[in-house]
């Protein structure tokens, strides 16, 4: 019977028998492709320590096959360890080299067999060990740290700060003119804490311009404050909005609902006038003349007899 | 708002020290700050341990003051009564009065400054004073880590006058932090107290302070700088960012800790461009994480350069294959030029000039759009800095529209390379279909 599972040795893979040579680190050829990379901070780390080693403690292996020349091999496993080795300017270091030929299929395997095959740590033996460490320059030198292996005392005092400013987030988001799409997104916006403003992706060219405008005119580098003074500008001109809704013959555009201070320009009005119309829309509610709630229909009354005569009717202009 | 806080690491280490001292002594702090060696302290021990705590700034002082339960005073210079007179409610109490102090940190820097923006936050302030103050006296009630005594004084006359000789010490002296003193510029303005006098820090005091604290039976000193005489007392080293100084520990005896920077990384799960690869016809900016950004930066950037954080990180692909990664900082001076921080190829492609259109890339209009959304206004242009042996940079000197060298200082700054050249030129003024194909009629051809 045959055990199918047993590894097998492909005909096409070399045996070697490298040996151990010395090279300058910077005259060999480095991988072209390389999928191990490391940290600035390890590489630092490796670098002290070949430095402070004045060697490479363990050997990079290299490749001449007949395809690279002597001192300028191809090197296998240990690519940063040479880098480090030039970079803590050792003029010479040793290697493993592989003289024999081997198929492009056995090199990357051996490339990658020497970054996976690895091996695991038992983490209590090596806390055990990191442990027996006691001088901080053997701790950095293992390339571990005690809040990597989770020996820091934990602490927590009591806090101390002072309460912030409250504010709200408005994200503006510009959207291309999919009306699905700014549907979806407004619906899934409703479900933040913060507001989400939608633009057409058309304004926004407009709306940076605006801001840029902003910035440098009332030299302020803060956006929600740029938008402030634009939104303060727009309070200044609010009846401009009534191109909304009147026509240039002065007849309604929609039949919607618009804001009183678009028709007056101004939000605010003189306390005494204020109390003289509340008065009169009082009036005009207590004798039924006007809906409750509805000052506004003493208004439209009051102006439409002031443009046709005391027999004027409101539906007539609606 | 107090900086200048010490890392958590470094609190664990003091905590962890702090069990291997004797029981029956009060322990001293110098240069208290924001009294977090103290809070630490109180979290190890509780109320069964007097602790002693030393500064002489504004914030510090009021704080230690109340700690202790020693009597304070700050009261409003006159000059300020139109302004903050609406604080006059606030500071009779003492803790009314220290949480105004505390909040004053935030706020104290805007008043008597011109401008939208500093109006807008006075007024802010002011609006929800009364949440804003109840919170924060509210926090400080709650506290129950408290002082055996404050000293309001220079660090020497402490360890020399009040601090008994086999007493146990432990300080960060803020030797290096130049804005120590200005970031409570603003209390000192408005306020009158009794501010301590003392002497200017020159390198003998410096001197003097480390003698004075390593006099003692138990000591603990955090600094950023080595101190080869120390060595033998060297308890630790903590670095927890590539680009932020290290603290080196000293003391008398106890464990040895460290902690160094360890950047989170990532996977980009988009294949990349091998050494055999054409390029194709279409390019696209993909927005990288932080940590993603770590990776291809490990794998392609030079060792030499600190990683920073970057406000906008892209990787740029081409049909699919990723062919290298930039990333941008905020503006620095100009607030319409961002600073392209980072910008490389995958190093292996057969093109020889790929990292020119890692930087086209960069400048593309595309790229813009993602600048201005990250930033909320307009970017006009770029600038960046390259380090180079060579009078010119290969990479932004030719061949790049509209690019320019704007400054050439020499020797480097990074003590590394001869030059340090400042390059920067228009944004948004091409499309990536654009710079595309402008790299390929200009150096495509040039390849391995």
């Amino acid at each position: 019977m045959t055990d199918t599972t047993s590894p097998t040795v492909s005909a096409t893979a070399t045996r070697f028998r490298p040996r151990l040579v010395p090279r300058d680190p910077r005259t060999l050829t480095r991988l072209p492709v390389n999928a191990r990379f490391m940290r600035k901070e390890e590489y630092d780390r490796l670098v002290a320590n070949v430095r402070r080693d004045g060697c490479l403690t363990s050997v990079p292996l290299i490749y001449s096959g007949g395809e690279y020349e002597e001192g300028h091999e191809l090197i296998l496993s240990g690519n940063h360890r040479c880098d480090a080795a030039v970079d803590a300017d050792l003029d010479e270091i040793d290697c493993m080299l592989i003289e024999e030929h081997l198929s492009p299929q056995q090199l990357v395997a051996l490339q990658l067999s020497h970054n996976s095959i690895a091996g695991e740590d038992d983490p209590a033996t090596l806390k055990h060990l990191y442990d027996q460490l006691d001088d901080v320059d053997w701790r950095a030198y293992s390339g571990l740290d005690d809040e990597q292996l989770g020996l820091l005392a934990e602490v927590q005092p009591e806090g101390l700060s002072e309460a912030n400013l409250d504010f709200a987030t408005v994200s503006l988001i510009f959207l291309p003119p999919e009306l699905e799409a700014a549907r979806q997104a407004f619906d899934d916006s409703r479900f933040g804490q913060d507001e989400s403003w939608l633009a057409a992706r058309a304004d926004y060219e407009q709306t940076l311009d605006t801001l840029a405008s902003t910035h440098a005119a009332h030299k302020v580098g803060n956006v929600a404050t740029a938008l402030h003074i634009i939104l303060t500008i727009a309070e200044r001109h609010l009846d401009e909005l009534r191109e909304g809704y009147t026509a240039p013959d002065g007849s309604a555009l929609h039949t919607g609902r618009v804001g009183l201070e678009t028709v007056l320009g101004a939000r605010m009005l003189p306390a005494t006038a204020a109390a003289t119309i509340n008065k009169a829309i009082a009036a005009a509610e207590g004798r039924g003349e006007i809906d409750p709630g509805q000052g506004w229909q003493l208004l439209e009354r009051l102006t439409g007899e002031y443009l046709s005569g005391p027999n004027h009717n409101p539906a007539d202009l609606r | 708002m107090f900086h200048g806080s010490i890392p958590a690491a470094m609190r664990s280490i003091v905590y962890e020290h702090a069990g291997g001292w004797p029981t029956d002594q009060d322990i001293y702090v110098g240069c208290s700050g924001n009294f977090t060696l103290e809070r630490v302290l109180h979290a190890r021990f509780g109320a069964n341990r007097q602790v002693h705590g030393n500064d002489i700034q504004a914030y510090s002082c009021a704080l230690g003051w109340w700690l202790a339960g020693q009597p304070f005073s700050f009261t409003l210079r006159d000059e300020y009564e139109d302004v903050l007179g609406w604080l006059r409610p606030f500071l009779d109490d003492p803790t009314d009065l220290l949480a105004t102090l505390m909040l004053g940190t935030r706020f104290l820097q805007w008043v008597g400054k011109e401008g939208p923006y500093f109006r807008r936050m006075i007024e802010a302030t002011r609006e929800q004073w009364p949440r804003m103050h109840d919170k924060t006296a509210a926090k400080l009630r709650n506290l129950t880590v408290r002082l055996g005594s404050f000293y309001a004084g220079d660090v020497r006359d402490y360890l020399s006058t009040v601090v008994p000789g086999n007493a146990p010490v432990v300080m960060f002296p803020p030797f290096y932090s130049k804005d120590y003193q200005a970031q409570f510029a603003a209390l000192d303005e408005c306020f009158n107290w009794p501010a301590p006098t003392f002497d200017d820090l020159d390198e003998n005091g410096k001197e003097q302070i480390i003698t004075q604290v390593r006099d003692r039976p138990h000591w603990m000193l955090g600094l950023h700088i080595e101190r080869p005489e120390l060595r033998p007392h060297l308890a630790g080293v903590v670095q927890t960012a590539n680009r932020g100084l290290p603290i080196y520990v000293y003391a008398a005896s106890g464990p040895r800790r460290i902690v160094r920077p360890r950047q989170p990384t990532q996977p980009i799960p988009m294949p990349k461009i091998g050494p055999a690869d054409e390029l194709g016809d279409r390019m696209t900016l993909h927005v990288l994480s932080g940590g993603q950004f770590a990776a291809i930066r490990s794998q392609f950037m030079s060792k030499t350069i600190k990683p920073g954080t970057p406000l906008l990180a892209c990787g740029v692909a081409v049909d699919g294959l990723l062919v290298g990664a930039f990333a941008y900082l905020p503006p620095k001076f100009d607030p319409d030029c961002a600073y392209l921080m980072s910008d490389f190829p995958v190093s292996w492609s057969r093109y020889r000039r790929l990292a020119k259109l890692i930087v086209m890339a960069a400048t593309t209009k595309e790229a813009q759009l993602l600048l201005q959304r990250s930033l909320s206004r307009r970017v006009t242009g770029w600038s960046t800095t390259a380090f180079t042996d060579n009078p010119n940079s290969a990479k932004y000197g030719r061949g790049i529209p509209g690019v320019r060298l704007q400054k050439r200082t020499e020797p480097a700054a990074d003590g590394i390379h001869r030059y340090q050249l400042q390059y920067g030129g228009p944004m948004g003024e091409r499309t990536l279909l654009e710079v595309l194909d402008l790299w390929k009629r200009k150096h495509g051809k040039d390849q391995r």
